[in-house]
């Protein structure tokens, strides 16, 4: 964290910003997506610090202090100012970026609301942390969660990799015409925003092909287009103002594919269907589905379980916002089990489940086969999920699609009695 | 060092100068509403390269109604509390866009209009974190209608003391619910952000102070700060006729002391100035308090007391309107008697 | 009786914003508990968007009340915005009665638009019936216009006037709707409120002996018809709540404000010596600079505040004259320069009959 750039660094960052090679460095996860700000040159971001996303800010600060990235730098007073900040930048016309973890996005919620309303394509990241009381910093899903319903394009990563190639993809479905809603970008706490990894950055002459300039249009706030913005609204036009909003987000389905096409053609890194990763499920008995960080010991679990000749699979769900309901129930309708990983919880919910899985049994429900269905909770404030965790989630469910039941639908995986 | 800037000496100047209107009719503002009188000068007093936030509050909700204004400015709502960001993120927009080519290079003039609940209450951390930020132009203006209008006339710490709210009623247990003091902003915004290179109150009572502090602001630079005292016909109880009259009071009475300090240096202005040079004496509060239905509640006493404030003020503040401490420290107590 | 055959009456309290917040809201609730008083199921809400009332601004109560019936029938009308007919309109200022312009796009609506045919219009005044019918628009279908003698009355956020205005207007309902609420009804309301007798008075003083009468016809009244807006569908709105702005100077096209007013004023050009001074302090930017010179108030946007008068320095050369002594309205005003300049003596005459009708403006000046 707040790492000078080394020789070797500066000399691959200049090669991306003049030349037309990728480069390789060895970065964390947040470093990867301030690599990727750099390469969209965005021109406004607020800062403000909680751990884990702030690594990224400081890797903007770095980048602007030395050069290599022209923006405005504000350091704001607290999480609501940020997103107030780049609201308002972006009305204006310009490139913004913003992020926070846990309570921080939560303290920001009145105004990160306004900028899906508003409809100014923000991208945000989100270093997922659990939510206070008592103060945690470990890995939770609750806080990007908490927006899931107001109008914002929610992502999961897990590779630095993919949170850099995702970073430039946001910027180019947020700012698509028919979508102008923002985007957040959730990056599992400690697992991958403090985690080195290698990482390529690619230059900035193919980004520039891959992403056009923001453009408002007729919404652009200057004083030679005079409008004005979100003035009181009483019932007779509330409902008319949601509907193009639902209607953005069901664009955005189609615009998400094309922009991971011409991602594919451009940076050559295919990752095939954008909105899930699907990891040996063709002819899998039990599935286990989770977002983010998870699927690292899941798929090692897979490969263990496979070689043991178990017919298992693993489908990370990447877009939640907008919900990729048709992959759900083409991957997951033909399996007996399906066992949901949340990272999250909703106290109270349908069955007392976590989220993902409540939304995915909902999803299920218009499917023509319906699987059983297993919930595990495990992992909240950021405890290990490891692979041998996995495999006994697994053998659970795989007894379960034996058995042809569910004994226990939701499971606190390895809380203590 | 003073701003070179055009300013009007006479109404007539006014007339003359400021002849357009970029904040017009067809709000669904009070009768005698004083804020719109705010945002109409200053509309005029920034004129058409000019970009407008307004916070959540009584202008908001009351200034526009959705698929119409009464803007011929470029207007944006922001949250309750966010006129710092707004201005902040607005100006630093501006800022980048022109030095990477994206916007011509003019001066774009950013204001920020919020009410005192949104600016001295929900908001005062954003407004003092974007004062500090020196390397952007924009206004902010506080409108003090000392209560929140909008909402049904509830307490915010703007409220002078004793005033009825929403929230602090007189009953028959307690007769003075808002017992607190109101804080001193302006001051506040000048003492506490030294690069701050404007700041001034003013009142829409005196258009010409008003007109000329907003065009100061504006020519001077960086982040600057008005805080204008709106008398409210609604919340104050008073028939709107008198919103004119009960705004010559407020500054007649001593009890909103108009001055500016400009790059650091601290001026009463108008009727404020010539209270302070002797030629003119200040009214009685009294003459101020028992126009308004909203302190029919306050005995003689009562309104003692607030003289006794307001003297104090103007007699023993190390400057009178700015510092409230004496010469004589420490501080003596002021705890109400009787 | 003339409410329809109905055992679930609706009526409508529509009042002059915050002048008059109080005494529509216990006007509304007085008439809820003598419903209840006389074993009749009722409830009462404000128009949400009126509130909070703003100074001037025509508001609206509803009041419903069923007759021996159980609190269900109340449902259907128990989460409503705003009822879709009403059976008795009361009017607490007669100057409402020239338009109501609540919201933008709304346009100005007439007092009696929720009316239903046959309905009671029931309007505080000092004016008779026929006088009053100058101010209304006309309508498809009859109703019953009563007027209720008494001042227009006025009060503050913080002051209701008790000036018996309330009581009246119950009397009134008792008088006119007793199948609404009886007689019996508003005394029991009224014996349980303090000074018993005095307000128990005033109902029947106003029962007995306030009260007149006239049935409208359809087509009678001013020639205004109003236009259900149309508001456009979400494709065809701007996305993020954008919308146009204006053009400088240019006023806002699709709400005006003026119906706020119970007061205009009124210019005595002859003697303007064009200080500017209404212009600089009008918080509606209602005047208009003329090409001679002088200040001319576009009335449509002027809500009506007083402002100008006090500040002009120039004894009775801006008066506020009641809005009850012109028979415009409804968006269209007089052009009080246009008619000095077109007739200078005629427009002397005018002023100066309306000179004795003027609102006292500060005793200082006077």
């Amino acid at each position: 964290m707040g790492m000078a750039v080394s020789a070797l660094e500066a000399k691959r960052l200049e090669a991306v910003l003049k030349g037309d090679e990728e480069v390789e460095v060895v970065g964390t996860g947040t470093d990867a997506v301030a690599y990727a700000l750099m390469l969209v040159d965005i021109d406004v971001t607020a800062a403000y610090p909680i751990r884990p996303y702030s690594g990224v800010m400081e890797r903007v600060a770095r980048l602007i202090a030395d050069g290599y990235l022209k923006a405005e730098y504000i350091v704001a007073a607290h999480e609501h100012d940020q997103f107030e900040i780049v609201k308002h930048a972006s009305a204006v016309g310009a490139r913004t970026f913003v992020g926070s973890s846990g309570v921080g996005w939560l303290l920001a919620i009145e105004a990160i609301v306004p900028i899906s309303m508003d409809r100014y394509p923000v991208v945000a990241l989100i270093g997922n942390r659990a939510l206070d009381d008592p103060g945690a910093y470990g890995v939770e899903h609750n806080d990007a969660l908490m927006v899931r319903d107001v109008g914002w394009l929610l992502v999961w990563v897990d590779t630095a990799q993919e949170a850099l190639d995702t970073t430039l993809i946001a910027y180019r479905v947020a700012e698509d015409p028919r979508v102008m809603l923002p985007v957040g970008i959730s990056m599992d706490g400690a697992f991958l925003t403090h985690s080195e990894h290698v990482f390529k950055i690619p230059p900035k002459s193919k980004v520039q092909k891959f992403l056009p300039p923001y453009d408002l249009g007729n919404r652009r706030l200057h004083p030679s287009n005079v409008i004005s913005v979100a003035p009181q609204v009483n019932e007779d036009w509330v409902m008319e103002l949601r509907k193009q909003v639902d209607e953005a987000m069901k664009n955005a389905r189609k615009v998400i594919e094309e922009a991971y096409r011409d991602f594919a053609k451009i940076f050559g890194r295919d990752y095939g269907n954008p909105f899930v990763e699907p990891y040996m499920v063709e002819d899998a008995d039990v599935i286990m589905v989770g977002m983010g960080t998870v699927s690292k010991p899941i798929k090692e679990a897979v490969r263990r379980l496979r070689a043991r000749g178990e017919r298992v699979g693993f489908l990370r769900i990447r877009w939640f916002r907008p919900f990729p309901t048709e992959d759900v129930i083409r991957y997951l309708s033909g399996a007996r089990v399906v066992a949901v990983v949340d990272r999250d919880y909703s106290f109270g919910s349908p069955f007392d489940g976590g989220v993902l899985y409540t939304e995915i049994r909902s999803a299920l429900y218009e499917a023509e086969h319906r699987p059983l269905m297993i919930n595990f909770i495990g992992g909240l404030g950021g405890r290990e999920i490891t692979y041998n965790d996995a495999i006994n989630m697994f053998n659970i469910a795989l007894d379960a699609a034996r058995k042809g039941r569910v004994e226990q639908r939701v499971i606190w995986y390895g809380v203590r009695e | 060092m003073t701003v070179q800037v055009r300013l009007a000496r006479t109404v007539k100047d006014l007339l003359q100068m400021a002849q357009t209107e970029y904040y017009n009719s067809g709000h669904r503002t009070c009768q005698g509403c004083e804020s719109a009188m705010v945002l109409r000068w200053i509309a005029k007093a920034a004129g058409p390269n000019t970009i407008v936030i307004g916070a959540t509050g009584c202008m908001y909700v009351a200034n526009t109604t959705y698929y119409t204004t009464s803007w011929a400015l470029p207007w944006i709502h922001t949250q309750l509390s966010s006129t710092g960001s707004a201005v902040v993120g607005t100006a630093a927009a501006i800022k980048a866009l022109i030095e990477k080519g994206k916007l011509p290079n003019e001066r774009i003039n950013v204001i920020g209009i919020c009410g005192d609940l949104g600016c001295a209450d929900a908001g005062l951390s954003e407004v003092s974190n974007a004062m500090t930020h020196t390397k952007y132009n924009f206004l902010i203006i506080m409108y003090d209608n000392e209560s929140s209008a909008n909402t049904d006339i509830q307490e915010t710490t703007m409220t002078p003391y004793g005033a009825l709210t929403s929230f602090s009623p007189s009953g028959r247990q307690i007769r003075v619910m808002k017992y607190r003091w109101k804080k001193n902003m302006a001051a506040m915004i000048a003492v506490g952000h030294p690069e701050v290179k404007y700041v001034a109150t003013a009142i829409a009572t005196d258009p010409i102070d008003l007109y000329n502090k907003v065009k100061k602001a504006l020519e001077i630079g960086g982040p600057t700060f008005i805080h204008t005292l709106d008398p409210c016909p609604k919340g104050w109880g008073f028939d709107p006729k008198y919103s004119h009259e009960i705004g010559k009071l407020a500054v007649e009475t001593g009890i909103w002391p108009l001055f500016e300090i400009e790059n650091g240096k601290f001026r009463l202005t108008s009727t404020s100035a010539r209270i302070a040079s002797g030629e003119l004496k200040r009214k009685p509060v009294k003459e101020y308090i028992r126009r308004q239905s909203r302190f029919k509640h306050l005995t003689d006493e009562d309104i003692e007391y607030i003289q006794r404030k307001v003297d104090e003020m103007w007699e023993k503040w190390l400057i009178p309107g700015l510092i409230p401490l004496t010469k004589e420290l420490p501080y003596p107590e002021t705890t109400k008697s009787g | 009786m003339s409410v329809q055959e109905t055992n679930i009456y609706t009526l409508e309290i529509i009042y002059r914003g915050v002048h008059q917040r109080h005494l529509a809201r216990n006007l509304a609730r007085g008439i809820v508990y003598a419903a209840r008083m006389e074993g009749s199921v009722a409830l009462s809400y404000q128009r949400y968007g009126d509130d909070p009332e703003r100074d001037g601004v025509p508001a609206k109560y509803f009041v419903v009340i069923a007759k021996g019936a159980s609190e269900e029938v109340l449902d259907a009308e128990a989460a409503r915005v705003e009822p879709d007919y009403v059976d008795i309109s009361i009017v607490l200022d007669d100057s409402i009665l020239k338009g109501i312009e609540s919201w933008a796009w709304q346009g100005i609506q007439p007092v009696h638009l929720k009316l239903r045919a046959n309905g009671l219009l029931i309007v505080v005044s000092r004016r008779s019936p026929e006088e009053l019918l100058k101010y209304i628009p006309a309508r498809d279908t009859p109703y019953t216009l009563v007027v209720v003698q008494g001042d227009r009355s006025i009060g503050d956020f913080w002051t209701f006037p008790d000036d018996g205005t309330l009581e009246r207007v119950m009397g009134a309902i008792a008088r006119v709707a007793p199948n609404v609420l009886s007689l019996e009804g508003v005394k029991k309301y009224l014996s349980s409120l303090d000074k018993p007798e005095v307000r128990v008075n005033r109902a029947l003083e106003a029962y007995q002996s306030l009260i007149k009468m006239r049935d409208v016809k359809p087509g009678e009244g001013l020639p205004y018809k109003y236009e259900p807006p149309h508001l456009p569908g979400w494709k065809d709105m701007m996305i993020g709540g954008a919308i146009p702005g204006l053009r400088p100077n240019q006023r806002n096209p699709y709400f005006t404000g003026g119906t706020a007013k119970h007061y205009r004023p009124v210019i005595n050009f002859d003697k303007c010596i064009k200080c500017s001074l209404c212009w600089v302090y009008c918080p509606d930017s209602v005047f208009e600079i003329t090409p001679d010179g002088y200040f001319n108030p576009v009335l449509a946007y002027c809500k009506g505040c007083g402002i100008c008068a006090e500040v002009c320095p120039v004894p009775d050369t801006i008066i506020m004259v009641d809005e009850m002594e012109f028979e415009d309205g409804y968006g269209k005003y007089i052009d009080e320069y246009r008619y000095w300049k077109e007739n200078r003596e005629a427009y002397r005459r005018w002023f100066e009959s309306l000179l004795p009708k003027a609102q006292v403006i500060s005793v200082r000046k006077r």
